[in-house]
């Protein structure tokens, strides 16, 4: 039986998470003040 | 109790809350900053702020409609208006709220005259954002009416006036400080009443399975994975990405949701911001599926699509959980409402009255400060009240293109000047009124005579508005100062504590 849309949905809502773990862990949080 | 009667008690405490909240802020706004950006709140109370002031009426009812009316397709609605915001949060949040406010920026179009060292550009955009907000917030009115209209049987410039006077007098008072308070209680609001609803629902239907085996026998469509390959208008692959695409550009420089993160403390918090706004983002989806419940309990025979939500909980609900799910709505509504009027009101005071008017004779002296704060309030309760008198004596029957047409339209004129000028140091003034022109323009050509429809024409605008700003960058002579362009790109901290 084929995969529910419902679950593809859930991918691509998971996809995003992804890549704002990568984002939030590898970039350097910039400092207001120079 | 009836649900009518249970939702007015329901509606008396939770106006009498926003207005102790609006005399609140209003005891903490000193100054034009407190006003404008009020940088002073830990990164679950921004969160809350962005996430409410994103999701709107039409998030609550035009969402759940599009379900209702396509079946599972219209799912990818959802996926696409809100991954592509998270996306966005991404490309902006952080660089955005760090460079604004270090160059002392207190809205968008404030940024923008900073930015290029140009009043010209700064009163454009302060002048283009206000009047295409007036669609915005007429819709946000209208979707209001129509859910008094639908639910409690009261006259539909019932809920437009009430929706509009409260939301005009807490921000007249409290400006982003009440914006901010409010924005907590109303998001929390709407992300348990959506979470209760779509888990309830769920249940009553018997899971995938139950809501499956109803849908299906209407029609096989609405259990299929897209409406078509690329032929159909919405929730076909190429819809989808050109929604989602369009959307990170748009929220990405759209000026009454950035701002939202610049409340926060300090912008090393933004990680954080990012994190919790997408989980309740993520949170907040799920009221989609209020839409199929809908058609699996009612059938396809509503009228108005939009009222798919409140006739589900019509259908399956005890009247308690209508009255909350009416103040949840009436939420959404709200935060987003009250984030576009603090954004206008900015436009008029700080972006006209006292940078592009003041601040060009003198530097502000406190009686300038004071009087900045005043042409704020009263641009408030213009730009809240007007919008209200078109709603409630014509409403506009084609709002919700009207709604797409403004947001889509900032975003299209944005993209070049805001994001591509965030991460771009060659980027001159000059590149960014003509890549405002080209971006707006195609957009609107795209989307009035082609009728491509917001997603194509909104991706495409920007795009073009992005692309446009960097070859007219490269081409033209930088006429910013050296000063200001360290200030904008400062050498990154390691190398500076080197």
């Amino acid at each position: 039986m084929r995969m529910h849309v419902f679950y593809a949905w859930l991918i691509w809502w998971a996809l995003h998470f992804v890549a704002l773990a990568i984002y939030l862990t590898q970039t350097r949080e910039e400092e207001a003040v120079p | 109790m009836s649900l009518a009667t249970l939702s007015w008690i329901g509606l008396v405490i939770y106006i009498a809350a926003m207005i102790v909240l609006g005399v609140m802020g209003m005891r903490r706004t000193r100054s034009m900053a407190d006003y404008a950006v009020a940088a002073r709140f830990g990164p679950l109370f921004v969160a809350l702020c962005f996430t409410g002031t994103f999701t709107s009426a039409a998030t609550f009812m035009g969402y759940p409609g599009l379900v209702y009316k396509f079946g599972w397709p219209g799912m990818w609605a959802g996926a696409g208006f809100a991954t592509g915001a998270v996306a966005a949060m991404i490309l902006t949040a952080r660089k955005l709220t760090s460079t604004a406010t270090r160059i002392g920026s207190l809205s968008v179009p404030d940024f923008v005259g900073d930015r290029y060292k140009s009043d010209l550009l700064r009163v454009i955009v302060a002048v283009l954002v206000p009047i295409i907000y007036i669609a915005v917030l007429t819709a946000q009115y209208k979707g209001v009416g129509t859910l008094f209209e639908v639910v409690l049987g009261v006259d539909y410039r019932v809920g437009v006036l009430l929706c509009a006077v409260v939301v005009t007098l807490y921000i007249a008072l409290g400006g982003t400080i009440a914006d901010v308070y409010t924005d907590v209680v109303q998001t929390s609001i709407m992300t348990i009443v959506v979470l209760f609803v779509a888990i309830y629902g769920f249940i009553y239907l018997g899971g995938f399975a139950g809501i499956d085996a109803a849908v299906a026998k209407e029609s096989p469509n609405l259990t299929s994975a897209a409406t078509g390959w690329w032929a159909a208008p919405l929730f076909t692959p190429l819809g989808v990405f050109a929604l989602w695409l369009m959307h990170v550009f748009h929220v990405g420089s759209q000026p009454y949701m950035v701002k939202t993160f610049w409340a926060v403390r300090t912008p090393k918090l933004i990680g954080q911001v990012m994190l919790y706004s997408a989980i309740i983002l993520f949170l907040h989806n799920f009221v989609g599926l209020t839409g199929i419940y809908a058609r699996a309990i009612v059938g396809p025979g509503l009228k108005n699509v939009d009222a798919a939500f409140p006739a589900l909980i019509a259908a399956i609900f005890p009247p308690v959980v209508g009255a909350l799910v009416l103040i949840a709505i009436l939420s959404a509504a709200m935060s987003t409402v009250d984030g576009l009027l603090v954004t206008v009101s900015t436009c008029a005071a700080n972006d006209v009255y006292r940078k592009a008017i003041v601040a060009r004779k003198r530097e502000p002296t406190a009686e300038d400060e004071r009087r900045a704060l005043t042409v704020g309030r009263i641009a408030c309760l213009v730009f809240g009240l007007a919008p209200a008198y078109w709603a409630a004596t014509k409403p506009p029957e084609f709002l919700l293109v009207l709604l797409w047409f403004g947001l889509a339209g900032v975003g299209s004129m944005l993209a070049g000047p805001v994001i591509v000028g965030l991460y771009m140091k060659r980027a001159t003034p000059i590149g960014a009124l003509v890549s405002m022109i080209v971006g707006l323009a195609l957009y609107a050509v795209l989307f009035i005579p082609y009728k491509l429809g917001p997603n194509i024409s909104g991706a495409a605008g920007a795009v073009a508005g992005a692309l446009t700003m960097i070859v007219v960058s490269l081409a033209t002579r930088q006429t910013l100062s050296e000063e200001l362009i360290n200030r904008l790109f400062p050498p990154a901290p390691k190398e500076r504590h080197a």
